[in-house]
């Protein structure tokens, strides 16, 4: 069988796979993205012989759009849109968590900032106002009183559209760590806590140290659950720690998972590369 | 036995010299260790080529 793998950018992420397909003898073709044509009347692109494709492409919005043409190809693309859409829009990911019964921290979305006022007045302070879109923990504000808050939806206001969504939740008084689950099909490969003592927010593009986290039943329950809600696939879940357990903040469709491998020892790469040629078989 | 060929490429940033283990791939990205400017390979025949990623996307990430 022949994996495609789609990129825009190499990362370590992306050669661990490259390097793991080649270990287990499967052949692997890498797409690189800015060779694409698409054609979106019929299908004039060279794909022969690969068999299954893995979007990787760091470029959220093309690594949606590029999905989403091949799949209307009839092509076989690990994650599939409708998980990376549900993951790509905070707001999508939310609503997938709650009508599953997953708990999630307290979330009301607004248009104005006049409605946000009111929202983080039903909330409580501090809150969190993060945009619809985006990754890395970018423009991501902690709102400790009414004050930062004007100041705060004012800015996002003078940014574009696709900032005047605003996307406002309870802040949970983690420790300072949040959790980050490395789901493949259908289960944890692997979990590590990701610290943080200087920063509230524990991104390791935010300087989020990796420590290895136990898969206790309940992180690996909810893990699988919250993958499953978005639409199953190589999902990276994060939990905060709540004073009544752990709670979804998100899932990620395109999930960095050096750091893990590499605090763990479990071997993601293999075991993304195993989850494709299960997919393909099926 | 194995033979490693250790490639050497100057950071266009810094100018440090930057040792990679084994022949990279072009788009791959990675950080000079010496002054952490983004580096992304353009080209690796001939020769190899990177350039400094001046700006990171706002979609870009996981």
């Amino acid at each position: 069988m022949m994996i495609g793998i789609v990129v825009d950018r190499i990362r370590m992420d992306e050669k661990l796979i490259i390097k793991a397909a080649e270990k287990l003898g499967v052949d692997l073709k890498v797409i690189d993205s800015s060779d694409l044509l698409l054609y979106l009347n019929n299908l004039d692109y060279d794909f022969s012989g690969v068999d299954i494709f893995l979007q990787r492409c760091i470029g959220t919005l093309r690594g949606i759009y590029i999905t989403k043409i091949m799949e209307e190809y009839n092509l076989s693309v690990i994650n599939d849109f409708r998980t990376s859409i549900n993951c790509f829009d905070k707001v999508r990911c939310t609503l997938s968590l709650v009508k599953n019964n997953i708990p999630t921290p307290e979330t009301i979305v607004v248009f104005s900032e006049k409605a946000g006022l009111e929202a983080l007045e039903k909330l409580g302070y501090p809150a969190i106002i993060k945009p619809i879109l985006g990754s890395w923990a970018r423009l991501v504000a902690k709102v400790n009183d009414k004050d930062a808050a004007k100041s705060v939806l004012e800015d996002r206001w003078e940014m574009g559209v696709w900032n005047r969504i605003f996307y406002i939740q309870k802040f949970i008084n983690k420790p300072n760590r949040d959790v980050r689950a490395m789901v493949v099909g259908d289960r944890v490969a692997a979990a590590i806590y990701r610290v943080n003592e200087s920063d509230w927010r524990t991104n390791t593009a935010r300087g989020g140290k990796p420590i290895k986290c136990k898969i206790t039943s309940e992180l690996e329950d909810l893990s699988i659950r919250a993958a499953e809600a978005v639409g199953g696939g190589i999902l990276g879940v994060d939990l905060m720690e709540d004073d009544d357990g752990l709670v979804v903040h998100e899932v990620n469709h395109s999930p960095e998972f050096k750091n893990i491998q590499r605090v763990t020892g479990v071997d993601i790469a293999k075991e993304i590369v195993d989850y494709l040629i299960k997919k393909e078989r099926k | 036995m194995k033979i490693v060929i250790k490639m050497r490429i100057e950071c266009p940033e810094c100018g440090a010299e930057i040792i990679l283990n084994e022949k990279p791939m072009v788009n791959e990205i990675f950080e000079c260790p010496e002054c952490g400017a983004l580096l992304v390979v353009k080209k690796v025949e001939p020769d190899i080529e990177i350039e400094v990623v001046e700006e990171v996307d706002e979609d870009w990430g996981e």
